[in-house]
Parts: structure tokens; C-alpha cells; sequence
């Protein structure tokens, strides 16, 4: 049983490449583990260290005007805020540790947001130099939806392809929720009804009810199909 | 001193004490403070000094191991049978009744055991201790000795038969596995009583003394939270610290108790010690008492005296509750006030108190006001000594407006931040920010205070042990608390804890429809519900 906060995150960026991008926006949302209600939002603006590396094409993307960045706030401050909001939902009871920390979720995280949270901890903290990896997020678990999305739709041809609002209009979500793709506060709280969608699921389909209905469980539920 | 309690000459006969003992409600009393002392307390119900002692030696483990009769059952469950009527109480030989009456007829105490053989065997006061000392320190050999004379002895008295004597010595050899000395278990009772006796007369002082020996116990963080909860079922207030008051340990105030600042984790003895000595210097900085601070005052002046992890923890932890801004505003704000230079911080104090540019400002009253000034370089009339550090300021000015999230402290954050800073949540419970709470029609307070019918509750799990039931399947006992306190006496039988353990886990929430377990007086789980 993991206790852990599940912290859903997106970053808006000025390219392409995890490795060399600036951060335009953050957008993050911490899900109550248990009854997986959003509990805390975060959205900020970042101005980059760089504004002559941002893409023209990225802000066509994200729809992020120059003159808003040149108005945001420095991004090592924003970064600052959002790595003291992520810890406060650390459970860690003494010195913060990431056993306890909250597990990052997101949408194609581990091929992109996760590499750039690498790059800005260890550029800005907090950094595990033993492990030479970030020190804000859980280090074990990780939700990639994009995966997940993969494994419920893997034989599904109702589905378009699996880009975020690909999975949000197969799943039926409204037009309201679809209108603002790639602000990343929206694609966050996308995501988070994806994640939140398939945890019902699967506690509805494992956990007892009130008529008894025997539970599903994954070592009887569908025979040994042989193999 | 003369409202000083003279301990040897209080009334042994007090009825709100042994009502309070009876009730189990015996966290802190002598030898009765344990799960298992409370669970027996409220069992065995003593009435006088006799009782108390017996149940003393009762809870002893080889006593309550040491099985007898068909069906089987603990020497201390006999004796709650034997007392309540629930068992006929015979006695094996009528000699014994004299000696065994005041216990019901169980062999409890060592001394019946010498008193035994002195009426059936004619022991002497000298082989009668020989035989309280094998049964004491359990030596078999002298013990087989002594069941010699035993035998001899009780041939020649003629009050029991050869089989009879043997039959009752059977139960003197077995008893060396767990009876008492009465002389000690009399003394415990005295102890326990005096103790239960505080609890009732003076509660304040008894849980505001055993919160400061809290220190001292194996596991302090759940001796607080046991305190705590067992208080707030007494009606009694324990309260976050309170800066003003810069008080080390546990201390009493206005009929209420308040945790010392040393009891806040990562606030060491010499951080409370600097921090009462740079409250005097602030204090003649600003010309103000630290009660009459405002928090722009604390964070400007005195904040950076201390650590940051003090700070953190002085916030979180509701010590600084009386500002009346919310904690996470001023953990945000402490964190930006930090990212000025040093200079900058010596600007912002200099114009504040009245040694600079603004004479007249005695404060500004806000964190965001004194920023706004600093933010222009010098020859501009502010603080900042460089367009760079301007535009930081500018930064953290619009940051300050427009945080990136909001700074309102939600109930679940606050129970959790004095959990885990303090050991247990004291201004609110995590179920306080569920919407469906509203949906229950019973605190846990109301339940121990005998409310009984058709109960929902919504509350949080503390604790919750599995075990496995002699048929094999399993059963749970849960620890609920709400706001109003804890009922830590909750069981989950397995049919129900197959339907709902996917949210019986600790530290959830969840309306719990249960009632009242009329046999053991804790709660029985029918329903449950995530909210």
C-alpha cells in the first residue's frame, strides 16, 4: 500500500529538446491519494534565463506571448516556488526524503518533463547527488498516462492516436476542457482526470461492495488463459 | 503552597474516582495506563482498594496466560465472571472460603498461597515463607521439597483428604506461574488510586505533567497523541504553542494546556533560549511587546534571528497562530523575504523603525508594503543597490501579489503539519475538509459519552491491525478520530472488512456507519464510505 500524494505536472517549454529547453510555464495539481480529489493547484509564467532561444514555433504550440514572458517572474524564483509547494506535500515526518515525497505523474513525462525537472533540480535544486538524480519528486514511481493510455487502448480502434487531446475527446471530456489545450494548468487537470478516472476504475473493479460481489483480483480474475 | 495536595490524606473513598477507573479512562494511572490496564479497568470495575489490588496482579501476564477449568479461561476472567454473577462461585474445600473470598475465589496472591498451607498443613510463619520463596523465584527443586511437608503436614492436620491436598497444592505449584505478592500489588493500587485521583480532581495538572514526562516515555509521539485525545474526552484544551508566551515545556494557561516551544520537533532547547533573548532585543528595536507584533514586524525584524527550519517549524506548527494570517502565507512570505541581501533587509528595518527615509512610517504593516519601497535602487530613493536587484524585487513584488498558489491552510494540510511537528493534530482533524463529512450524525465524543441507535461517522483511521481469525480469514481493529477525540476500540469483522478494505487503511477518511459492540463497548464496523 503506498501513502504517497500523486503530484500531476506539465511544463510549457521554448523547444523541443528536454535537454535544452526553458521552462515557459508551470502548471501542477496534488491529488489526495484517497479520495483523489484535487486538493492544491500551482500556475505560473516564467521568464527565461534565455529569451532569444525560445522557438517561434513552441509559443505557436502553447500560445504563450513574448511580451507575458517578458512580465513574468525570473524562472529560478518560480522554480524555488514550486519545488517549496511540491515539498509541502511531502509526508516525510523528519528531514524531507523522497521515499515520501509525491509521485509525479503526468502525460509523456518520462521521455520529457521528467529529463527537464532532472536538468533545472540539479541546475537549481534540490539534487540527490548520491544518485545523481532530482530530489523533489518521488524517485521509484512514476505515472506516465501516456503509457497507461497505451495499455487500456492498445486494441482499440475507436481511438485517434494518443496525444493528450486525442485521449481526452475519446473519453468524452467537454469542449471547454478540450478548447485550452497546451495552457499546461489545463493539460494538467486533464491529466488528472484521466489518472482519476482509471483509479476509480480499477478500485471499483478490485474492491468488494455492499452485495458482496467477489472482487477481482489478478490471480483468479481471468483464469490462467492457459499460459 | 497551601493549595499544595497533600496526597496522604485524600478521600480513598471517592466515587468520582473509582467511576473514572471503572470507565477505563485510566491513561496515566498507575499500572492501568496501558491498552490493556484501560480494557481490564473497565472489566473487573473496582470499587475499593481490595479490587484495584486484585485487578493489579490480575493484568500480570503469567495471570492472564495461566488458563483453568472447562471451559478454559484466564485466572482474571474468572474473576469478572466470578464477580458479576456470570459464574457460581464454589469453593473446592469450605476452609478456603476465608481465605479465598476477597478474591472470588481465584488464588491471586502469594500470601493466600502461605496462608493455605499454614490452615490445611499446619505450616509455621518460617516454612510458609520457604514456600513463598519457591513460589517466587520458581525453584522446582525446593518446590518438591515443600510439597513434602505440604502433604505430611495436611495428613496430620485432617481438615482436607490425602486427594484433597494434593488436588490444592496442584493449584499453589501452578500458581507460581503468575501470583503476586499482595503486599506489592496493595501498594501499586495505592499508587494507581492516588494517580486516578489527580486525573479526576485536578485533570489540567495531571495531563499537563504527564505531556512534559511524554519526553521521557519509549515512544513519545504516541504517548502526546494518546494524552491529547484522552483530554479532549475530558473537555480539556491542549493547544499549539504560543510565541508570546516563549514557555520551553508544556504549560497551563487560561484552563487550557499549551505545548512549549521545545516540544515542536526541530526546536531544540537553545533555540527557544535564543529566541527569548532576540525577543528582547527586538522588542526594544521597534518599541513594541511581541504581543502587540504584527506579522510584518516578526518576519522583518525578527525572522532572520533564527533558523530556517525554526521558522518552518515555529509557523507550521501554529505558534504563530495569533498574527491571524495563514500559516502557508507566512512560510511563503519567509521564504521571499529571504531572497533579499543582507542590505536590503537592513534597508527595510532602518526605514521601518523610524531611523531612515520615512521617519514618521513607524510600520508599514504589510510584508508587500516594505518591498514596494525597497524595490527602487538607491539613488532613486530605495534600497536595492543595482538595477539587477531591482528587478528581483520587482519579481518577488509580483510574486507576493499573485501567488502561483493558493496560501490558505486547508484542514487536512494543518492536521497533517501538527502531526507532524507537535506528534498530534490539535486545532482541527483531516475530516474537517471533506464536503461529505457534513453527511454524519455522530462525533466520536458523542459515541463515548453513550449514544447509541443508527450512528455514522466521518473520521479518519489512525490505526488499523489485521489479524487472522482461528477459522483463517481475517478481521480488523481500527483506531477512528475525529475532532472531538479518538475511539481507539473498533473492530471490523471479516465480511465487512472484505467489502471495504480498500479504504480501510490509515490515514484515510471515511464515513463509517458502525454500532455499539454491547459486549465489549467499543464499536462494530457496517458500512464504510471514502469521502
Amino acid at each position: 500500500m503506498n501513502y504517497n500524494n500523486i503530484c500531476v505536472f506539465d511544463f510549457e517549454t521554448g523547444g523541443r529538446d528536454p535537454n535544452t529547453c526553458e521552462i515557459l510555464q508551470i502548471g501542477a495539481c496534488i491529488i489526495d491519494k484517497w479520495n483523489l480529489e484535487i486538493i492544491d493547484e500551482f500556475n505560473c509564467l516564467c521568464k527565461p534565463e534565455d529569451m532569444d532561444a525560445i522557438e517561434e514555433g513552441a509559443l505557436r504550440v502553447n500560445k504563450i506571448k513574448k511580451e507575458d514572458l517578458e512580465k513574468a517572474v525570473d524562472v529560478k524564483i518560480v522554480w524555488g516556488q514550486f519545488v517549496s509547494w511540491v515539498n509541502k506535500y511531502n509526508k516525510s515526518k523528519g528531514a524531507l526524503g523522497t521515499f515520501k515525497a509525491p509521485i509525479p505523474a503526468g502525460y509523456n513525462i518520462i521521455g520529457y518533463d521528467l529529463p527537464i525537472v532532472k536538468r533545472y533540480c540539479e541546475k537549481y535544486g534540490p539534487w540527490d547527488k548520491k544518485r545523481n538524480d532530482q530530489k523533489l519528486f518521488n524517485q521509484l514511481h512514476k505515472l506516465d498516462l501516456m503509457d497507461h493510455m497505451w495499455f487500456w487502448t492498445e486494441n482499440n480502434d475507436d481511438i485517434k492516436s494518443l496525444k493528450l487531446t486525442s485521449v481526452c475527446e475519446w473519453m468524452g471530456f467537454s469542449k471547454a476542457e478540450l478548447e485550452n489545450a497546451h495552457d499546461a494548468l489545463q493539460d494538467v487537470k486533464n491529466t488528472a482526470k484521466i489518472l482519476v478516472r482509471l483509479m476509480r476504475m480499477s478500485r471499483t473493479l478490485t474492491a468488494g461492495n455492499e452485495n458482496h460481489n467477489p472482487r477481482l483480483q489478478m490471480k483468479n480474475s481471468f483464469g490462467n488463459c492457459g499460459k | 503552597m497551601e493549595n499544595m495536595l497533600d496526597i496522604y490524606s485524600i478521600d480513598m473513598e471517592c466515587q468520582k474516582t473509582w467511576n473514572l477507573i471503572s470507565s477505563g479512562m485510566t491513561k496515566g494511572v498507575f499500572q492501568l495506563e496501558s491498552p490493556l490496564g484501560r480494557s481490564w479497568a473497565k472489566k473487573v470495575k473496582p470499587r475499593s482498594l481490595e479490587e484495584l489490588a486484585a485487578l493489579i496482579a490480575l493484568i500480570r501476564p503469567g495471570c492472564l496466560k495461566a488458563m483453568s477449568g472447562d471451559p478454559p479461561k484466564s485466572m482474571a476472567q474468572r474473576y469478572v465472571d466470578r464477580k458479576f454473577g456470570e459464574e457460581d462461585l464454589e469453593y473446592f474445600h469450605p476452609s478456603l472460603e476465608t481465605i479465598l473470598g476477597s478474591t472470588y475465589g481465584v488464588l491471586v496472591y502469594q500470601e493466600q498461597a502461605m496462608q493455605m498451607a499454614q490452615v490445611l498443613a499446619g505450616f509455621d510463619l518460617q516454612e510458609a515463607d520457604v514456600l513463598r520463596k519457591a513460589i517466587g523465584k520458581k525453584k522446582a527443586d525446593i518446590m518438591a521439597k515443600v510439597k513434602k511437608s505440604f502433604l505430611t503436614g495436611a495428613s496430620k492436620e485432617g481438615v482436607v483428604t490425602k486427594e484433597e491436598a494434593e488436588e490444592i497444592f496442584s493449584w499453589i505449584q501452578e500458581s507460581q506461574r503468575y501470583s503476586f505478592n499482595k503486599s506489592h500489588a496493595v501498594s501499586y493500587a495505592k499508587n494507581a488510586y492516588w494517580s486516578a485521583y489527580c486525573k479526576t480532581h485536578y485533570p489540567h495538572q495531571f495531563f499537563c505533567s504527564y505531556l512534559v514526562g511524554s519526553a521521557w516515555k519509549q515512544d513519545p509521539h504516541e504517548e502526546v497523541q494518546e494524552l491529547v485525545n484522552d483530554s479532549k474526552i475530558i473537555g480539556i484544551d491542549v493547544l499549539p504553542p504560543d510565541f508570546r508566551d516563549v514557555k520551553k515545556t508544556f504549560y497551563l494557561k487560561d484552563d487550557s494546556i499549551f505545548f512549549g516551544m521545545s516540544d515542536i520537533k526541530q526546536v531544540g532547547s537553545s533555540a527557544v533560549d535564543k529566541i527569548s533573548v532576540k525577543i528582547v532585543e527586538v522588542e526594544a528595536i521597534i518599541e513594541k511587546k511581541v504581543a502587540a507584533w504584527s506579522w510584518a514586524d516578526y518576519l522583518i525584524f525578527f525572522s532572520k534571528n533564527i533558523s530556517s527550519t525554526v521558522n518552518k517549524a515555529l509557523m507550521s506548527s501554529g505558534s504563530l497562530d495569533y498574527f491571524k494570517v495563514p500559516r502557508n502565507q507566512m512560510l511563503y512570505e519567509v521564504e521571499l523575504w529571504n531572497k533579499l541581501t543582507v542590505k536590503e533587509m537592513e534597508w527595510v528595518k532602518g526605514q521601518n523603525s523610524g531611523e531612515g527615509l520615512f521617519p514618521k512610517v513607524k510600520s508599514w504593516g504589510s510584508f508587500l508594503e516594505s518591498l514596494i519601497a525597497c524595490q527602487p535602487v538607491k539613488k532613486e530613493g530605495g534600497g536595492c543597490s543595482n538595477s539587477k536587484r531591482s528587478q528581483i524585487l520587482l519579481d518577488i513584488i509580483k510574486t507576493t501579489k499573485n501567488p502561483p498558489h493558493k496560501l490558505n491552510d486547508s484542514p487536512a494540510w494543518i492536521s497533517w503539519a501538527e502531526e507532524k511537528f507537535l506528534g498530534a493534530a490539535l486545532t482541527c482533524s483531516k475530516v474537517e475538509g471533506c464536503s461529505d463529512s457534513v453527511k454524519s450524525n455522530t462525533t466520536c465524543k458523542e459515541f463515548i459519552d453513550g449514544k447509541e441507535g443508527f450512528m455514522v461517522f466521518a473520521v479518519e483511521i489512525n490505526r488499523s491491525k489485521q489479524i487472522m481469525t482461528k477459522r483463517g480469514t481475517k478481521m480488523a481493529f481500527l483506531s477512528i478520530s475525529d475532532s472531538s477525540c479518538c475511539i481507539d476500540s473498533v473492530v471490523c469483522f471479516t465480511q465487512e472488512l472484505e467489502d471495504y478494505q480498500g479504504i480501510l487503511h490509515e490515514g484515510n477518511t471515511i464515513l463509517l456507519q458502525a454500532e455499539k459492540d454491547k459486549k465489549r463497548g467499543g464499536l462494530i464496523v457496517k458500512k464504510a464510505w471514502q469521502i
